[in-house]
């Protein structure tokens, strides 16, 4: 926390706590109750030591005295302390899971509108990742960042209110010991500590990556016999590592060593400190005993305190990064019109990705009619991806709309509109006025990046289709002939998927996309590269029932392949290069072609 | 519970306590200077309880024989007594804050000792198995489990150990300070210690229990999140975002029910806890008032007890919270104890390999574990020199056909033979020693562009630059600022996948290996890449063994022999001609 980011961090700050408002009244009944808790832990043993010197004295002296209160506040404090914790921890724990449910949830909500559109800067899985991690640091926002500020915040006033009632010097010297453990120290090391915990997550990521890898590029290693020298350099950044973790470990034993003189030595001062007034007689054996026994346990009210301070640059700075994504412009989507059935047209279209200058699609025409079945080839990063993007709308597409769709930072720029040229329609309808649900459920996507999600395989499939009966996930996959591995699995259709289920291999993965995909009653089905991974039985069948499926549903279905066997059954095929349409026709009239043939070999 | 799991269990905890000699004494030493913290907490509390009985009594005395005249004295000698002993209070206090201190330091070096040894035998073991040992468990798991799954073996050894002795020796120190002088405090003590062990014994059996049926479940849960994100572009394609992420807050919310299921037992167990140590510390103090009350016994020492009675209950408390701890490095013990426990290799020292190489594969046969025929029947013949291409569909056992070439993999019958030796583990290093390897995505490594070409730190400048400049990299060194110096980083980055290709070809042209193999070494790259990979390939080949697994056919019309796969069969074999004649899968291919 550098003091010019200090405004910023106290926005941040309040900002999250903004977001957990609709908590607020369950989060502060359990600071209260760990107010109490705490309070009631630190009387117990003043009243204790106070109850046993009342006794040593009226012991020695003689003198009746009411046992039976001091007696009774003992039990109900032990009660009070006891009780106490377990409430408080079951609320605040509670309180916790809410506010992460709901900021998960919140989170989440707000990131749906920004993918895919910010490809670019989303697009890695690390950061992906660190998207879940940060969400997930938040945890501790309430009860290891919030809770002991609170509680620290209360306890401590009281805890000097009542040592004042004894004697104001004792109350003094303790507010300072308090801010000293609870505040001064924590901040002394955190500062001390700043340049190791760098040093220290470096070397932890670059540890990480050495071993994923090394242990990833075994086989080079050993084959050019560098196994010895790499766990020598594993072995070297460990002892690194460590060493920055020991020296980061001392500094915390420091911290602790010297609250725990300060703890100590502060109870003894109080002692010494109470023996004058004791002599004279403004304080009394029994208050004396009391007075120490609390100071002694009164350092329980921060003893949070240095995690918490801690953590809170973490948490801020998780939520910081949280807010900056959430923060930018989202591309807003104004179509409210359905989808009528009818051809694709691209009308000289030109496209650019909102973070890129040069445009990845350029002066496209071509069309897509109704029941045709059209194939798209092309090098890797002619633009076929693009095109199909584009067609599930997560892109707004055209000039003539870029002022009310594009975010008002981007269209101002004047190269834009020669970069965004043209428009996509179906059925005369331009492709930006249509509702996105709407396009989505007329147009259905096979992606290559498609995800397999940890769920079971009928989990999976139903994403596809919500209500889909059995019947139906059977028939999708008897056509991709996935159904023998299912049915010899053990649990067959509620088989749990992804890394903590069973491992799929690529083809599998393939073929229950492709599922998924058959799934969808869209009018227009697109895959890309549906047969990638699939050995030469499966393929053909599997394309004979994927053609088979769309001629019986009457769908339209696009393809991006450079299988020939595909090719030939095709209406059209369109070759792209650079994001243009170089020719179209069919497979008899491109044959001729030697930059068509050259393609397919290439593949 | 069956009884293996029963079994292993025991085997895992035995590990661990075995795994406490490589601190060398470090954590035995944290131990000690732990307990004698302990002790001296002790001699602490008597003091204190000292002083205030010093400080209130004599006042007592003093006001009641305010008419004497030697109440000055008192005073006096008070007071120096007080003095003496705030002194010794004060040096007591600082001995224990060093001895906490040093303790700490130990235990966490021992236990980072530990871990470092740990560490370096698991990397040992999985370099000794190979890379099909890797591959079957997954190297991503494998390297999280080197890492952070090593790691989390700290708090064990650091915390949870160390309490474990605490519970010995302090609360016995403690009774064994409190019984001589006041039996019956020490009585009431005595008789309520066994009920905590006793009560945490059993919550902690059932809160385990909870814990392993919930385990899989809460991590589906949190996969599950990140698997939102990671999928929320395929979930906008079904239209179901909104859907899935209205049930990212159910799924939270049950998350936190079935978390806080757990803790809830965790919270009764504390709970339990607290209230034994509560009720104790108020019995102790309500007896001693009445005694005390009673004259029958001095106050210093009911003081003293009472200032006791939190210490005597605390490392039980501690040993709760450190009970997580032990279940994180359990767990994961139980993974390293299973790769450490597999056989070890022994090596050949004297087997030698000279050149000219001749391999052949003859009856070979393998499956992986649970799976159907990998490779059978193959036979097959390398030697001298040229290029070898096997082709076929992903699935086809070409891979495992080049593991078992490099002798990573040994057939499970039949033979692999190079210069009339069978290829084993044993000299599989030796073997090694000639060949090269050139895998579909180059492996590039933390370091310089000359390490990266030479593997090694003590390199030649002018053979890496003459390995550079064969592998068409020349000019783009001189664009580079450090020339072969430069870094080029995490996971390659300032490379494109061609440039990275042709770095993996410098490595082959400065190792010259005699034997070279490559798997789709051209897949992901350009068409002009490939064909200058490709030329040199085959230039290569002229006076070396080279066998590529080949994707694109036109790579390979020039090989002196094709070999092609099929479901783990070599169904035809011959050059690009014979195989055009034969008009088999590859005359196919070809003319589609």
């Amino acid at each position: 926390m550098k003091p010019i980011y200090e405004s910023h961090s106290a926005k941040v700050f309040f900002r999250l706590i903004g977001l957990l408002k609709p908590q607020l009244p369950f989060m502060l009944l359990g600071a209260l109750l760990s107010i109490i808790t705490v309070l009631a832990n630190i009387s117990l043993l003043a009243v204790s030591g106070w109850f046993i010197t009342l006794m040593a004295i009226a012991g020695t002296t003689g003198i009746t005295v009411n046992y039976f209160t001091p007696a009774a506040i003992i039990r109900f404090l032990a009660i009070v302390r006891t009780a106490g914790r377990y409430a408080e921890r079951m609320l605040t724990h509670r309180a916790t899971f809410n506010a992460l449910a709901y900021l998960r949830h919140y989170f989440y909500q707000q990131l749906e509108p920004l993918l895919p559109y910010y490809r670019i800067n989303l697009r890695s899985g690390d950061l992906l990742a660190r998207l879940q991690q940060d969400i997930d640091n938040l945890d501790n926002f309430y009860l290891r960042v919030l809770l002991p500020i609170v509680v620290a915040l209360i306890s401590v006033p009281i805890v000097c209110y009542a040592l004042a009632l004894f004697s104001p010097t004792i109350a003094w010297v303790m507010l300072a010991a308090l801010l000293i453990v609870g505040f001064v120290f924590p901040v002394i090391s955190y500062f001390a500590s700043t340049s190791l915990s760098k040093e220290k997550s470096h070397l932890e990521s670059h540890l990480t990556e050495e071993l994923v890898n090394g242990i990833g590029a075994i086989k080079t290693l050993m084959v050019y016999q560098v196994s010895i020298s790499y766990q020598r350099s594993i072995a070297r950044i460990t002892k690194q590592y460590y060493d920055v973790r020991y020296r980061l470990v001392k500094i915390n034993a420091r911290l602790s060593a010297v609250t725990f003189l300060l703890v100590h030595l502060s109870a003894l001062a109080c002692l010494l400190l109470l023996l004058p007034p004791l002599v004279t007689g403004e304080v009394d054996s029994k208050s004396l005993v009391a007075v120490v026994l609390l100071v002694l346990v009164s350092f329980e009210t921060v003893s949070s305190m240095p995690l918490a301070l801690q953590l809170l640059p973490q948490s801020l700075a998780s939520a910081d990064r949280l807010f900056a994504i959430i923060d930018k412009d989202k591309p807003n989507n104004i179509g409210v019109e359905t989808v009528k059935h009818g051809d694709i047209h691209f009308d000289d279209f030109t496209f650019s990705y909102p973070d890129k200058k040069t445009p990845s699609l350029i002066d496209i025409n071509l069309s897509i009619k109704l029941g045709e079945k059209v194939a798209v080839i092309g090098a890797s990063g002619a633009g076929k991806s693009t095109l199909v993007n584009l067609l599930m709308g997560f892109w707004p597409t055209g000039y003539t709309l870029l002022s009310s769709h594009l975010p008002a930072s981007s269209s101002s720029n004047a190269s834009e509109s020669e970069n965004n040229k043209g428009r996509i329609t179906i059925a005369g309808c331009d492709l930006n006025l249509i509702d996105r649900e709407s396009l989505r459920q007329h147009i259905a996507l096979m992606s290559q990046q498609g995800h397999i999600f940890e769920a079971s395989i009928s989990d999976n499939l139903r994403l596809a289709k919500h209500d889909a009966t059995q019947e139906e996930l059977r028939e999708v996959c008897q056509l991709v002939n996935l159904i023998d591995f299912i049915d010899e699995l053990p649990q067959g259709f509620d088989t749990w998927l992804g890394t903590s289920g069973t491992g799929l291999s690529g083809g599998q993965i393939q073929r229950l996309q492709i599922a998924q995909l058959l799934l969808r009653s869209a009018s227009v089905l697109i895959l890309d590269e549906p047969t990638k991974g699939l050995d030469r039985h499966n393929e053909e069948e599997i394309m004979s029932n994927i053609l088979a499926h769309v001629k019986q549903k009457k769908q339209s279905l696009l393809v991006i392949t450079h299988k020939p066997l595909m090719l030939e059954k095709m209406d059209k095929i369109i070759v792209m290069e650079q994001g243009k349409v170089i020719v179209q026709g069919n497979h008899k009239q491109l044959t001729s072609i030697d930059y068509y043939q050259k393609l397919l070999n290439y593949f | 519970m069956t009884k293996k799991t029963e079994h292993q269990k025991k085997q895992v905890n035995r590990w661990l306590k075995y795994q406490k000699k490589y601190a060398q004494g470090k954590l035995s030493r944290a131990i000690a200077l732990g307990s004698i913290n302990g002790i001296l907490m002790i001699l602490q509390t008597a003091m204190l309880a000292y002083l205030i009985d010093l400080a209130i009594f004599p006042n007592v005395e003093a006001s009641l024989n305010k008419a004497q005249s030697n109440g000055a004295i008192t005073d006096s000698a008070a007071f120096t007594d007080i003095t003496t002993i705030s002194l010794a209070l004060v040096a007591i206090i600082f001995c224990r804050a060093a001895l906490g201190y040093f303790s700490e330091c130990y235990s966490r070096r021992g236990a980072m000792d530990i871990k470092t040894n740990i560490r370096s035998r698991l990397l040992n073991r999985l370099f000794q198995f190979g890379p099909a040992y890797t591959e079957t468990k997954g190297s991503a798991k494998l390297s999280h489990l080197l890492h952070q799954g090593i790691d989390s073996l700290e708090d064990y050894f650091a915390g949870y150990l160390p309490v474990i002795a605490y519970c010995a020796v302090i609360p016995l120190a403690i009774l064994i300070a409190v019984f001589p002088i006041d039996w019956q405090s020490g009585l009431i003590l005595l008789v309520t210690a066994p009920m905590v062990p006793f009560f945490m014994i059993l919550i902690g059996h059932k809160a385990q229990r909870l814990n392993q049926e919930h385990w899989a479940k809460l991590q589906r849960m949190s996969s599950h999140f990140l698997d939102i994100i990671q999928g929320l572009t395929q979930l906008k394609i079904f239209n179901a975002s909104r859907r899935e992420i209205a049930a990212v807050k159910r799924i939270s919310d049950d998350y936190g029910d079935e978390t806080m299921g757990i803790l809830k037992i965790a919270f009764l167990s504390s709970f339990v806890l607290e209230f034994l140590a509560s009720i104790s510390i108020a019995l102790v103090a309500v007896i001693l008032g009445f005694r005390l009350y009673y004259g029958d016994v001095d106050y210093v020492f009911a003081l003293w007890v009472l200032l006791l009675a939190p210490e005597f209950y605390l490392p039980f408390r501690q040993l709760g919270t450190q009970y997580h701890a032990k279940m994180a490095g359990v767990s994961a013990a139980e993974d390293l104890v299973e790769i450490l426990n597999q056989p070890q290799v022994n090596y050949s020292l004297e087997e030698t390999f000279t050149a000219p190489f001749s391999i052949s594969v003859s009856q070979a046969e393998f499956a992986y574990p649970d799976r159907s025929n990998t490779l059978s029947q193959v036979n097959l013949e390398f030697s001298t020199q040229g290029l070898y291409a096997v082709i076929g569909e992903s699935g086809s056992g070409k891979s495992t056909l080049i593991d078992m070439v490099l002798g990573f993999v040994q057939p499970d019958s039949g033979h692999v033979v190079a210069n009339g030796q069978p290829l084993t583990s044993a000299n599989r290093d030796h073997w090694l020693k000639h060949c090269g390897w050139i895998s579909q995505q180059a492996q590039l490594f933390y370091g310089s562009l000359a390490f990266n070409v030479a593997l090694s730190d003590n390199y030649q400048d002018e053979l890496v630059i003459e390995a550079l400049e064969r592998a068409g990299l020349a000019n783009f060194v001189q664009t580079l600022e450090q020339d072969i110096e430069t870094e080029i980083g995490e996971n390659g980055a300032g490379l494109s996948g061609g440039q990275a290709q042709r770095l993996a070809l410098a490595r082959v042209f400065y190792h010259q290996p005699d034997v070279l193999i490559l798997d789709e070494p051209t897949s992901h790259l350009d068409q002009q890449t490939e064909q200058m990979i490709t030329a040199s390939i085959n230039a290569y080949a002229e006076n070396h063994i080279v066998i590529v697994i080949a994707h694109r056919l036109h790579t390979v019309i020039d090989a002196k022999k094709i070999i092609v796969l099929e479901q783990g069969k070599v169904i035809e074999s011959g050059t690009h001609q014979e195989l055009l004649t034969h008009d088999g899968y590859y005359a196919q291919q070809v003319n589609l």
